[in-house]
């Protein structure tokens, strides 16, 4: 211990550097194991349609054709240039959620034909 | 604001990831990694083609490298006071350019991908200790083939849970460079606590 004490007086600059790497370290630990569990289960692996996916994505990520996505977006085609949800939803000034439910929908839908 | 950059990824694509893979290798607080891994997930999807995104996330981590090492080397005043000044801030210089001398190459290379968070401080001290710029370049293109390779494979490969990935690939290796810092500082600290005694 005598020598963390002769580092403390010495180089106070660096020890504290050194015990806030510390910190950071543990902090980083707990953090991966929490989201490794919270990841394990398998309720929390079906993810949620966010504004940043594009329609080809939902489809891919959904596992439907992207038909599909793009008929519950009301959209001729998939769009030329590739668009993310917000946008669509802007451009048609239709809430975000709505879209949303939407797709869930239409996704719900042709799965259960399918079955 | 990872959200909103993350939309952005399939809209402006490949410069979006370059730019913001050249920033993140110069400390710029950037989601660079999270963006590739959602670059890789767009990829799967058949948004972007995957070697283009894989060429512009290299190609702007490469560039990033070469300007954070030319910003060390030419760069600013306050480290090259160091090389003029005695004592210990000198015993510290001679201490960084000793490590830079005998594990350079390698801590380049680690510091690119397994250590990632440090790399940018990497290229500033190996510019600023005076390391061969083709180890420097060669050890840090390896370092950033591998580092571009996982973070878009990543992607590519769980384009489906691209948050659990990201969020656990964030965490590990925040927990990697703080350990390594850790083992680092303290080293230093202890050790410059002996010489320091002889000194006097």
């Amino acid at each position: 211990m005598g020598r963390f004490k002769q580092a403390w007086r010495r180089r106070p600059v660096i020890m504290s550097g050194f015990v806030l790497a510390l910190v950071f370290a543990c902090l980083f630990a707990f953090r991966s194991v929490a989201f490794m569990i919270y990841w394990s289960d398998p309720s929390h692996q079906n993810q949620t349609i966010q504004g940043w996916m594009t329609p080809r994505y939902i489809a891919h990520s959904w596992r439907v054709p992207p038909k599909v996505v793009r008929q519950a977006l009301q959209l001729d085609a998939m769009p030329q240039r590739r668009q993310s949800l917000t946008q669509i939803a802007d451009q048609k000034d239709i809430p975000l959620e709505v879209l949303i439910d939407q797709i869930i929908a239409a996704a719900i839908s042709h799965r259960t034909r399918d079955q | 604001m990872s959200e909103t950059l993350t939309a952005l990824v399939p809209v402006y694509g490949l410069w979006l990831i370059a730019i913001v893979t050249f920033l993140g290798c110069l400390a710029v607080p950037i989601p660079s990694s999270l963006l590739m891994i959602a670059g890789g997930a767009f990829a799967a999807s058949g948004d972007i083609s995957l070697l283009a995104l894989f060429l512009s996330a290299f190609a702007g981590a490469i560039a990033g490298d070469q300007a954070g090492f030319a910003l060390g080397r030419k760069g600013p005043i306050v480290l090259s006071r160091f090389k003029t000044t005695k004592g210990q801030r000198k015993i510290l210089f001679d201490r960084a350019q000793d490590l830079s001398a005998k594990w350079g190459g390698i801590g380049v290379f680690l510091s690119r991908w397994l250590l990632s968070p440090l790399g940018p401080y990497v290229s500033f001290i190996a510019g600023a200790t005076g390391m061969s710029w083709t180890i420097f370049s060669l050890y840090g293109t390896a370092g950033e083939l591998i580092w571009v390779g996982i973070y878009t494979g990543l992607g590519f490969v769980f384009s489906n849970q691209v948050e659990m990935v990201a969020d656990i690939a964030a965490n590990v290796s925040g927990f990697l460079a703080a350990a390594t810092l850790a083992i680092l500082l303290g080293r230093l600290a202890l050790r410059g606590s002996h010489k320091s005694d002889q000194v006097h």
